[in-house]
């Protein structure tokens, strides 16, 4: 079963008994947060929340973990929620710990994680007066959070709270942020606790399209000569990997995942184009242009996954299958729009699908595939970044390690070069393209499951931003795999300026720490990889440490570059295979 | 007659405020915004004016729906309205054009409101072309201040609401 089943289901077993009981409102919240089944939270204290972590001395069933920067706490509940379905939780204070949230919830937002902030603010009295650490957080956060709740009454704020989970989590999933003034959480009230699930918004709607628009869009299939399934993230909240196995099964389609789907369809099946867009590789690019229908599941027609939106696919109909119905004609028109849960939709499209005729469609794309393989050539003396990762991947994947990428080309090496083969194990932010994302969201996703084998494939710019994180995991004894792809640059904006500015480099030097003397300062071990013979022993020893972080430091080739590569705002045949190469269809 | 999403909303500076923000944030080129109490008071209607050639109104309306604040949203673009404008006009008016201004007023079916020591205030109550030319026409006596309702609409002869979820269906 998939996690995110798991989770929901969970949480409906559980029996809650109506209690009304009198306590200060702090204590009221963390009854709520219990009932909502929360086990941990991430944050750091300060003054206006002080009450929140006074009242948290008598939960010891909510661990909270400390983080060093509160956007690590947005990114770390990030990591919990994309490894568990479950909403990830963090704490912070008014004014600048608030702000910090910000660049995680946002990127929350775009990546349709679901997490849940609470923050203190100043005494009402105070507010709206530029009070100390006062900071306009329902206005700041409104356009990052799905909903946020300014709790100004004792009683409002166990609501708020369950809003803020069912929000979360229903419909398309998201950020929610429930702020509560230091008076209020310190006023005593009669409070009432409900089952959560009663707490719902009013116009809460699930939709699900008719049997007429199921029935044309089994028309579309079964007419189809070139169809392809085009897969992303929002197959992965659904937990609808196996209705989409089905579907290009029964009707012999080639699935090609976004990023954000990476995992929700296995890329060692033979069906598998395994990533499309800018980095995608060659075959699926071809797939989905030459199309005649794409079949999106979840995924949202990404600037980075059409390029130039007038030349994208231009001979294909398009069945938009998305939770969201905003989503839908919103970059491109859907013929046939279906809109609800990705799982349940296909579940009951299904029944209904007749295979198409896809022989030489077949021939087309195995064809483009034997051409146009992702490659790389590693010699004797630089490590190759490719090579690397490559390695990283074969001597991790038996234990099925849940992976978090940070931004930037080692993000796309390592969307290119694992064989993503699970729901919710490559987690990255992809909507946002946060760097500093992946190191806290790997601690999150090792404080959601515990049992698993967490790697971080970081970038030596990216790891700079939230190395802080770190600390926390040092504190907490977290085994988690870090592997720095060090080629000293900022590496994807390097790339940028080598094709499109004339090699003018521009800030992107990185005079870089030892990273490995700098995890052995904090407690992390350290490990400093120069030779590409001593790739695979490094990564069997970082395997073989349990009891703290490791860091690995790779010295990779600094003017590598990430192909292949559609140019922003381009199209299929602007793709370059190398500097100045391109892919010939 | 213009294409217009009638938005039903909670009435309180916040609601304006997501409402407001969404439609700013979303980059969606709405045309012009009344705002108008219903029968509730914990209600506002909002009537957006949608141009096709500009923004799909089905993604205006998708965007809307997703606020908690918002109540219910409306196309009208397939019902039959009735519309009405009210506006106050506040005009120069020295005794001896009273006269002319209560003939033109009546020629309006508009009223006198306020007499003062040099100024009248006219009420014109009607369709936007007739109160435009109602404005217009004043203008040569002076016109000083004019405040409007913008058009206030109400869908004929439906017993019920029409339904967003059934826009929905038909959007779809
Ligand atoms: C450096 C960099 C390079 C990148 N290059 C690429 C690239 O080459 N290729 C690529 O694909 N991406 C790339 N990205 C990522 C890209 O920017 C987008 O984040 C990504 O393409 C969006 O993925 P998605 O369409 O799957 O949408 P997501 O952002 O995952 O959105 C999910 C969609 O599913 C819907 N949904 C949610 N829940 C459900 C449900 N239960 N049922 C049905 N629908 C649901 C949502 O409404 C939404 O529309 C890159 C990012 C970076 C930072
Ligand atoms: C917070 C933030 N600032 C700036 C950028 C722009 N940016 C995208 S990729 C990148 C370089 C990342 O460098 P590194 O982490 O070393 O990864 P590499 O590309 O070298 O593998 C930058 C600066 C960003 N995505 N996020
Ligand atoms: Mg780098």
């Amino acid at each position: 079963m998939e996690a995110a089943t798991i989770a929901q289901t969970s949480v409906i077993s559980r029996t809650f008994r109506r209690e009304r009981r009198r306590m200060k409102t702090a204590w009221a919240v963390m009854e709520a947060l219990v009932r909502e089944g929360v086990d941990v939270a991430f944050g750091l204290p300060g003054g206006a929340c002080l009450p929140l972590y006074d009242a948290l001395c008598d939960y010891p069933q909510i661990r909270h973990i400390l983080v060093r920067h509160e956007q690590s706490a947005v990114h770390m509940a990030e990591g919990y929620a994309r490894a568990t379905g479950k909403p990830g939780v963090c704490f912070t204070t008014s004014g600048p710990g608030a702000t910090n949230l910000v660049t995680g919830l946002t990127d929350a937002m775009m990546d349709s994680t679901p997490v849940v902030a609470i923050t203190g603010q100043v005494p009402t009295f105070f507010m709206g007066g530029d009070a100390f650490q006062e900071a306009d957080v329902i206005g700041l956060t409104m356009s990052v959070t799905k909903h946020n709740w300014l709790v100004r009454k004792p009683a409002q704020a166990p609501e708020a709270v369950h809003m803020a989970f069912r929000l979360a989590t229903d419909g398309r999933p998201g950020p929610t942020l429930v702020d509560i003034p230091r008076d209020v959480l310190l006023m005593e009230a009669d409070f009432v606790f409900e089952d959560p699930e009663t707490f719902r918004p009013s116009r809460s709607r699930s939709p699900f399209p008719s049997e007429l628009a199921l029935r044309q869009a089994a028309d579309l299939i079964a007419e189809s000569k070139r169809p392809i399934l085009y897969v992303g993230g929002g197959a992965i909240h659904s937990g609808a990997a196996p209705e989409i196995r089905a579907l290009a099964e029964k009707a012999r389609i080639p699935v090609a995942t976004t990023l954000m789907g990476l995992g929700a369809f296995p890329e060692d099946h033979p069906y598998a184009l395994k990533m499309l867009g800018m980095h995608g590789t060659v075959y699926a690019n071809f797939a989905i242009n030459f199309s005649d229908l794409i079949i999106a599941v979840g995924a949202r027609f990404d600037d980075r996954v059409t390029g130039k939106l007038s030349a994208f696919a231009p001979h294909a109909k398009v069945i938009h299958i998305d939770i969201d119905p905003s989503e839908i004609h919103k970059n491109r028109r859907a013929d046939v729009p279906l809109i609800g849960d990705a799982k349940q939709v296909l579940r009951a499209l299904l029944p209904l699908v007749r295979p198409p005729d896809t022989e030489a469609w077949w021939r087309q794309i195995e064809e483009w595939k034997s051409r146009y393989p992702l490659r790389y050539r590693q010699g004797d003396d630089v490590i190759k970044p490719q090579f690397a990762i490559e390695m990283i991947y074969e001597l991790t994947k038996d234990y099925r390690p849940i992976v978090t990428l940070d931004v930037g080309q080692h993000q796309m090496w390592a969307a290119q070069f694992f064989t993503w083969t699970e729901p919710r194990t490559c987690i990255t932010s992809g909507g946002l393209g946060t760097m500093g994302f992946s190191l806290p969201a790997a601690v999150g996703a090792q404080f959601g499951r515990p049992d698993r084998l967490v790697i971080n494939i970081n970038g030596d710019g990216s790891f700079q931003m939230t190395f802080q994180a770190l600390i926390t995991a040092v504190e907490w004894r977290l085994p988690i795999k870090v592997f720095i792809i060090n080629n000293q640059y900022l590496g994807m904006v390097r790339q940028w300026q080598e094709l499109f500015y004339n090699r003018r480099y521009s800030a992107v030097y990185l005079a870089n720490p030892d990273f490995a003397r700098l995890a052995e300062a904090v407690g992390a071990a350290g490990i400093r990889v120069e030779r590409p013979d001593q790739v695979e022993p490094a990564v069997r020893q970082a395997l073989a440490i349990t009891d703290r972080p490791v860091v690995v430091d790779i010295l990779v080739d600094p003017e590598e570059n990430c192909f292949p590569m559609i140019p922003s705002g381009m199209t299929v045949f602007d793709m370059m295979i190398a500097p100045g190469v391109k892919a010939v269809p | 007659m213009p294409h217009w999403l009638a938005v039903t909303v909670e009435n309180s500076v916040e609601s304006l405020n997501r409402v407001f923000h969404l439609l700013r944030r979303r980059h969606l080129p709405v045309g012009e915004i009344f705002m108008h109490r219903t029968g509730d008071p914990q209600d506002l209607r909002l009537l957006i004016e949608v141009d096709p050639a500009r923004v799909d109104p089905y993604r205006v309306r998708t965007n809307l729906e997703k606020l908690l604040c918002v109540k219910a949203v409306e196309d009208w673009r397939e019902c039959t309205l009735v519309v009405r404008d009210v506006a106050l006009v506040k005009v120069r008016a020295p005794a001896e054009t009273w006269v002319e201004i209560a003939q033109l007023a009546e020629f309006y079916r508009a009223r006198v409101v306020d007499v003062g020591a040099e100024t009248l205030i006219v009420e014109v109550t009607g369709s936007r072309e007739k109160v435009d030319s109602c404005i217009a026409r004043l203008e040569r006596f002076g016109v000083i201040e004019v405040i409007r309702s913008g058009p206030m609409a109400m869908v004929r002869g439906q017993a019920e609401a029409a339904l967003a979820d059934r826009v929905t269906e038909a959007a779809a």
